[in-house]
């Protein structure tokens, strides 16, 4: 496999925070773009004060989340609310080819760092603005945070469609499928241990019985797929008993082995520990500057060209001196003046850290 | 170079996409972005027609609303790539190509003689996106898995129903939509290194893997620093202390997704001051609660369950006598952080969504009828905006546009292809 940086030499100013914003921004980041994170000593990212906390102490950089989806990126000390502090803001998106915000519409414009603003002086910047509801429209000054927006609405566009062409809003039908049966989740030995077991044709359902081998299987009422869902209750009754006996480790085996889809209902702690996920090498160790080593998460492909730059997320303005020095070009006398200034922010500018869920 | 208002991000980009089911989402984003994405069939046509709802519930391979949704901008051909015949002129077409798409069983193309390995050879530029439930290779690289089951691999099913009932999915499928949003983005970062240095590869996207990436967020981490594995807790969200705080609440016709703030975060803060302020107005606060000490007293990481049920019970009272429209408009206006949990009525009828012009209408000559879409792209870029260019194509509908009018095959080849069911 090679190794090329596929976004090598691209540039990006970010100035979101919390999640959506460095999550995607992450997309560049740990492709070989060089990002810059502005934050402030003053004013954290909330993402930095969520629990918990690497072995309960409270700190800014200690917080593994924030860490992660801000992984392969710099970060720099800066209060846009001060003159020097935006002057730096600027430096900062001179220098980048794709800036990056997910303010409440309108704060970008009071710091005077709104698209229109930058054009001016930058043209050809990439400007990505994000926030629950789009900063126009009689709701552009909703504020709020993820779960809050239909943000995914295109994930349920069948269902929008149906709405406007039949005038059906879809209520929620637990783990079933129209279309299918056995389709759901049961319970199995041991504690809170599930599998889930979709049938989709006959030839699943053939396999199915064979690995079941119990008589019930053989029951006319359960030969179609028809005949199934009339029955549905009654054949997940029987499965659950089935089911009850084994391990759900032990029936995913048995089912794949038979050409069934089957699989566990893996919680956190079986992800942690998953096989397929160690050898896609998905939760990498990295090394945090504070934390040391903790795990992350890569993104959803591989690229075969590519390993992607994986490195820990950054300390606050721990890339003060790099991004200042030599990204910007600022010399001892321009950082002390902004220091004093209150432009450039510092940990002596923290406030006191407690945490928030 | 100037731009007119008539460019697209992805011109000059041709795309074929073999997908089925969800993942056309990659192809559907791609083509919305200007990319000329050519969606190829099983002569017949695609099972992924089958599945519903359909228009005016007519079950019909032409009339599957799935397909509609997933498939824009696209046009389509059929083609057997079982065949040799198939196989030759799938290859003719990946010369052209910038973007091969697909999600079959990792192998299946290589079988063929049409994997990554043998598309790469004679035409290095080649970006083949594929995507599957767990990747490539490794050890359940060749399970076999649905909907059901991708959601089982990562622990969002097993988290979510109630506190004391079984684990229950999203009820419209979404993993493996989400690997296609997911395989569209490493396809770009390919397709941009392509631009750069002629260089193309291979995307390997898994649906375990996006789907976690996308939507486990903070729980591993939770895990590794605590041990606190994350179980079904219904509508209340449970810490590593042990206290479940309410995400939701019933209201008079429905529910509000909203959370009582309190601790160190000053704007968090405040929603739950400015909606106190409203209770109060309508005389439904008590003295307590009007003075409470939300900063101290609230502090979400030390407060008890008792007294976090005792507050709770203030607001759910007063949500109950409110609809969600109401307590939508009025937190809008007072700054409280609250959304309606919507329906699907609720969604197609938002008037925010429609000021954005979110809606894109689309002609279907075939059905004599315009239908409304998700504009998924529509607000996306300045200067070049995302937009439907076609609906989704019938089956074989641009076969002879393609097969003929650009290969060069005869008319009388043509036929013998589909007397054949070669196409």
């Amino acid at each position: 496999m090679g190794n090329c940086s596929p976004l090598n030499g691209i540039k990006v100013a970010n100035f979101s925070w919390v999640g959506v914003g460095p999550q995607g921004i992450k997309y560049l980041a740990c492709w070989g773009a060089e990002v810059v994170r502005v934050e402030s000593h003053r004013r954290p990212d909330m993402a930095r004060l969520m629990l918990p906390f690497k072995d309960g102490i409270s700190n800014v950089d200690r917080q593994p989340w924030f860490a992660d989806i801000n992984g392969s990126t710099h970060s720099v000390g800066i209060d846009l609310n001060t003159p020097s502090g935006l002057d730096i803001a600027w430096k900062l998106i001179e220098w980048a080819d794709v800036m990056a915000e997910s303010f409440t519409p309108g704060k970008m414009k009071k710091w005077g760092l709104d698209y229109e603003s930058v054009i001016k002086e930058k043209p050809d910047i990439i400007y990505l603005s994000t926030s629950q509801t789009g900063g126009t429209g009689p709701l552009a000054n909703f504020s709020g945070f993820g779960v809050h927006a239909a943000a995914m609405v295109h994930n349920i566009s069948p269902i929008l469609m149906d709405y406007f062409v039949n005038g059906r809003s879809m209520i929620r039908r637990g783990n079933t499928l129209p279309y299918a049966a056995p389709h759901n989740a049961y319970s199995c030995k041991g504690d809170d241990r599930w599998c889930a077991i979709a049938v989709m044709n006959d030839t699943q359902w053939n396999a199915f019985c064979e690995v079941v081998n119990q008589d019930w299987t053989g029951d006319s009422k359960f030969s179609t797929l028809l005949s199934r869902k009339k029955n549905e209750a009654e054949l997940d009754m029987h499965i659950n008993e089935w089911t009850a006996k084994f391990t759900a480790e032990d029936i995913e085996k048995r089912m794949q082995e038979a050409g069934v889809p089957c699989h566990v209902l893996e919680n956190i702690e079986d992800n942690y520990n998953d096989s397929q996920l160690k050898h896609r090498d998905f939760l990498p160790k990295l090394k945090h500057s504070v934390m040391g080593y903790h795990t992350y998460h890569k993104h959803g492909f591989k690229l075969s060209e590519a390993e992607g730059t994986w490195y820990a997320g950054p300390a606050l303005g721990e890339h003060n001196e790099y991004v200042l020095k030599e990204l910007l070009g600022m010399t001892d006398e321009e950082i002390a003046d902004a220091l004093i200034a209150g432009g450039i922010t510092t940990d002596a500018d923290l406030p006191v850290v407690r945490g928030v869920i | 170079m100037k731009n007119n208002g008539n460019e697209s991000s992805l011109d000059n980009i041709r795309v074929l996409d073999l997908t089925e089911g969800g993942p056309q989402i990659c192809g559907k984003i791609l083509g919305d972005l200007g990319a000329d994405v050519i969606k190829i069939e099983p002569p017949g046509g695609s099972h992924t027609r089958r599945i519903g709802p359909f228009y005016k519930d007519i079950p019909d391979l032409q009339k599957s609303l799935f397909w509609f949704a997933y498939n824009t901008s696209k046009r389509g051909i059929t083609l057997d790539i079982e065949t040799q015949d198939g196989q030759q002129i799938f290859k003719r077409l990946t010369e052209t190509a910038d973007i091969v798409i697909e999600s079959f069983a990792p192998g299946y193309l290589d079988k063929l003689g049409i994997g990554y390995q043998s598309l790469n050879q004679f035409n290095p530029g080649i970006i083949m996106t594929s995507i599957t439930p767990f990747g490539q290779t490794g050890p359940k690289s060749q399970y076999i898995s649905t909907e059901l089951t991708n959601y089982a691999t990562n622990d969002g099913l097993y988290i979510t129903g109630d506190l004391d009932g079984m684990p229950v999915w999203i009820s419209y499928p979404q993993p493996s939509i989400h690997a296609g949003v997911e395989a569209c983005i490493g396809a770009l970062i390919a397709h941009w290194h392509k631009v750069m240095t002629g260089q193309g590869q291979h995307v390997d996207t898994s649906v375990q893997d996006t789907f976690i990436n996308q939507t486990e967020q903070a729980r591993i981490h939770v895990y590794e620093f605590t041990g606190f594995i994350s179980r079904r807790s219904g509508d209340k969200r449970y810490l590593s202390t042990g206290v479940g705080r309410r995400q939701l609440f019933v209201c008079s016709d429905g529910a509000v997704a909203f959370e009582i703030y309190g601790g160190s975060i000053p704007s968090l803060v405040q929603s739950t001051i400015n909606l106190v302020q409203w209770m109060a107005e309508e005389d439904m606060a008590p003295d307590w609660l009007v003075n409470y000490n939300w900063v101290v007293d609230y502090d979400t990481t030390i407060v008890t369950q008792d007294e976090v049920d005792r507050v709770e019970g203030e607001f759910a009272k007063f949500f109950m006598t409110k609809t969600k429209a109401e307590l939508f408009d009025e937190s809008y206006k007072r700054g409280v952080i609250l959304a309606p949990v919507n329906t699907a009525k609720d969604i197609c009828e938002s008037e925010h969504l429609k000021a954005r012009n979110y809606w894109t209408e689309v002609k279907h000559d075939e059905l004599n009828a315009t239908l409304t879409y998700c504009g998924l792209l529509n607000n996306s870029m300045s200067k070049t905006p995302g937009k439907i260019s076609r609906r989704a194509p019938l089956i074989g509908e641009h076969n002879l546009d393609i097969y003929e009018g650009e290969m060069g095959y005869s008319r009388e080849e043509v036929c013998i292809l589909m007397n054949a069911g070669i196409i």
